[in-house]
């Protein structure tokens, strides 16, 4: 049996006077790490984050009182998944809670655990669960090795982005601590990581229940030289690519306290900045260079993920909260055509010709999908397929009304996903994850707007109906002046011009030397003059659609 | 991967289109200097232009025809708003105050309202814009018959000669567009409308709208449409 002592009796009693400032900054200085478990029912999980707590000493007396068997308190007699799954049942109370978040410390390290309960809906839960976390916990049963579930969190944990993988094979004390065991799952496992491209795996085998290799070492496994669970969660180095990754600012406020002062508020999603960095601002395009960095606690020389900050450029640029700041050098494809995962979240199966709502950063877009294949879960291999039911994953190709700033997930968590909601019900039915991104953004604008002069009303309002059925973004006007064309064209708009004075339609564009160029079109159909406003758009863009 | 409260903006088919536009429409032309202003009745569409236009131009003049004879909660409102969203609101006050002229004319809004509005809004109104080049509006074509044909960027001649850009970015939006943006974006609205007012200007010349599917019928007793200053948009 291991013995009963908590890694906090390690931490030297202190005879100076506590001061509660000083434990607070300590706090502080902790570094946090953002953890989910997974594991099928029975695996033993609400058990491991019951020990997990009770022997860091994150629960108060009362609530193990109340999961004790006996009256004698040691530890052998508590119920530690009652104890979880309590806490769980507490904070049920009143509203529904599909994924908890439990807190807890140690001297080294605070703790966030996405504790998702693992029924029918665990695929949501557990995508929902651990999105944001920086490592997942895996259960196995040392009894029945790798299953269906298994594999399945193991590749949603892939999907995800989440680097370190700790393998819990668990229920030792069953297998009497068998080396062969453990060895012959750590394999399996590995194979499986391999497969999935999982990064960082470590096994550890444990018993959940006795508390071996949990956080105490167990001398019943002389034969693993490993760390014990919390000692890796205590160590694992979060390698916060962040920092290193291409530079993105989605703005969340633009701050004008007065007319010498213009500021582009938001988190920092990734990637480091500093004063006389050249960006570009997206959608518009328009570049300048980082002139200085606020935060509250002063200017700054650089920041980085995940630092929030205010930036002022030297140039006076139109940016708008939605928008995002990135470094010149290194921009977020702007596309409105892309390839992506996607785990299917509702009961209700994907239809192939419904238009969903797609909802990325800070924009809510019409998007239509199709799905080209679905995981088989059971040989991970991708099969061809034309839906997705409840908890499926696939390949889809995505088209959205408008373009988005997108990278690839595994660069960025923020701006490579999305969600899909059902227009009809609000309800979430998918949760995506971009892999593949056709072109960088040049920094241009991706569509080339146009001006339609047209000589009858009634084909004006014709005109508009189709452009917004066709979702365009446009303008009525009768003003024919050639500098308003200009800054309605650079605003991406089409603009919708009744020109009596015309006897047949014209469509102006912009030429790459910023030259109108001046096109007459006989009487037609309003859907023929749409479409070729979209050819000439093609034009402009068409290393944007390579697929 | 955070499931948040989706937009309601996203379920109407077009407003995100409209919406995009107008955003499009107002950045091309804001350019955060002394030519610009805002007229706002403190009406919704006034406050959505505003909201958009002072995003990007926080100080910019908001002209607001202060006739003396709006409605207690509209100079409320407008208190409140101009407070919570430090607006630099700029009343025009007509020639004489009310008392002036009520007793050199007697109660014009009874007796001949196109007067009135002429004394208390267009004359006030056409002097200040004189000092803009561009002039963002809240008209929308469903509002009366005679805003159909308004357009979304036209220009304004001014009695003197003066030519101003007239941008009315939710041109084209429904009634539903504008409740919806203004609830899906938090902007409080002018409790007026609680109380069945469809369309709010000054008190004396303003009553339930008569027809349900006429926003403006319930301004001047349906004597007359429009006040005088956008029958240029015609």
């Amino acid at each position: 049996m291991p013995q009963e002592f908590s890694v906090l009796d390690e931490v030297p009693e202190t005879t100076e006077p506590f001061e509660i400032e000083d434990f607070l900054a300590a706090e502080q200085q902790k570094d946090l790490l953002r953890f989910t478990t997974a594991g099928s029912v029975d695996d033993g999980k609400s058990t491991l984050i019951g020990r997990l707590l009770y022997d860091s000493r994150s629960v108060y007396e009362d609530q193990i009182k109340a999961v004790t068997r006996s009256h004698s308190g040691d530890a052998s007699s508590i119920d530690f998944a009652q104890l979880t799954d309590g806490l769980r049942a507490e904070r049920e109370q009143g509203i529904t809670i599909d994924v908890a978040y439990r807190f807890f410390a140690t001297a080294k390290r605070k703790f966030i655990i996405a504790d998702t309960p693992g029924h029918e809906q665990y695929t949501r839960n557990m995508v929902t669960g651990a999105s944001t976390a920086d490592l997942a916990i895996v259960l196995v049963d040392a009894r029945k090795g790798i299953l269906t579930q298994s594999r399945r969190h193991a590749f949603i944990a892939s999907l995800l982005g989440i680097r370190h993988v700790v393998a819990a094979i668990n229920k030792m004390d069953l297998v009497d601590f068998s080396e062969e065991v453990f060895a012959q799952h750590r394999r399996d496992l590995f194979a499986l990581a391999e497969k999935v491209e999982i990064p960082d795996l470590l096994c550890i085998p444990i018993s959940a229940l006795d508390g071996d290799n949990v956080v105490t070492r167990s001398d019943r496994t002389s034969w693993y030289d490993g760390p014990t669970l919390l000692e890796h969660l205590e160590s694992v180095r979060i390698a916060e690519q962040l920092p290193q990754a291409p530079f993105r600012l989605p703005v969340q406020r633009v701050i004008r306290p007065h007319q010498h002062f213009r500021g582009f508020a938001g988190q920092i999603a990734s990637g480091t900045i500093k004063p006389g960095d050249t960006i570009v601002a997206l959608p518009s395009g328009q570049t300048s260079r980082v002139q200085s960095i606020h935060t509250f606690d002063g200017e700054l020389e650089s920041a980085f993920a995940p630092q929030s900050i205010t930036l002022t450029l030297e140039d006076e640029i139109d940016i708008s909260r939605g928008d995002l700041i990135a470094h010149k050098a290194n921009t977020p494809a702007s596309v409105s055509e892309f390839d992506s995962s996607l785990v299917w979240l509702h009961a209700e199966p994907f239809a192939a010709n419904k238009t969903y709502l797609l909802k990325h950063a800070s924009q809510t877009v019409k998007a239509q999908l199709s799905v080209t294949q679905r995981l088989n879960i059971e040989t991970l291999e991708q099969q061809a397929a034309q839906t997705l039911a409840l908890n499926e994953i696939g390949a889809v190709r995505v088209r959205t009304s408008r373009p988005l700033i997108v990278d690839p997930y595994r660069d960025n968590r923020i701006t490579g996903s999305f969600i899909l909601i059902d227009p009809a019900n609000n309800a979430t039915v998918g949760a995506g994850m971009v892999r593949r991104v056709s072109q960088s953004f040049e920094g241009q604008n991706t569509k080339s707007a146009a001006v339609l002069l047209v000589p009858q009303p009634e084909f004006v309002t014709a005109l508009e109906k189709e452009l917004l059925a066709s979702g365009e973004d446009f303008v009525t006007t009768h003003i024919q002046k050639s500098e308003i064309w200009r800054t309605l064209l650079h605003a991406n708009l089409i603009v919708l011009v009744h020109a009596p004075d015309h006897s047949q339609i014209e469509i102006v564009t912009l030429d790459e030397t910023g030259e109108f160029n001046r096109q007459s079109l006989p009487q037609c159909h309003p859907k023929d003059i749409l479409q070729k406003v979209k050819q000439m758009r093609k034009g402009a863009d068409q290393d944007d659609r390579q697929f | 991967m955070t499931v948040s409260s989706e937009p309601i903006t996203g379920l109407v088919p077009g407003l995100e289109e409209k919406i995009a536009a107008a955003q499009a429409l107002i950045a091309a032309h804001v350019k955060g200097g002394s030519t610009e202003c805002v007229t706002c009745s403190f009406q919704a569409e006034d406050m959505i232009v505003l909201q958009i236009v002072r995003d990007l131009h926080p100080n910019v003049p908001v002209l607001f025809l202060d006739t003396g004879y709006h409605f207690a909660e509209t100079y409320a409102y407008r208190d409140e708003m101009a407070a919570a969203w430090n607006l630099n609101v700029i009343n025009l006050t007509p020639h004489q105050s009310v008392p002036e002229q009520e007793a050199q004319f007697g109660i014009l809004n009874q007796t001949a309202p196109d007067q009135c509005c002429k004394l208390r809004k267009v004359e006030p109104l056409f002097a200040a814009l004189a000092n803009y080049e561009i002039w963002f509006t809240g008209m929308r074509r469903e509002q009366a018959k005679s805003r159909a044909q308004l357009q979304a960027l036209d220009h304004f001649t001014l009695p003197g000669g003066k030519q101003l850009l007239k941008i009315s970015p939710l041109a084209d939006w429904t009634t539903r567009d504008v409740w919806y943006y203004a609830l899906e974006h938090g902007i409080p609205l002018l409790p007026l409308y609680d109380k069945g007012y469809s369309s709010i200007g000054c008190e004396p010349c303003t009553s339930l709208p008569s027809d349900p599917n006429d926003p403006r019928s319930g301004r001047w007793s349906g004597r007359k449409q429009e006040c005088g200053i956008h029958i240029q948009a015609q």
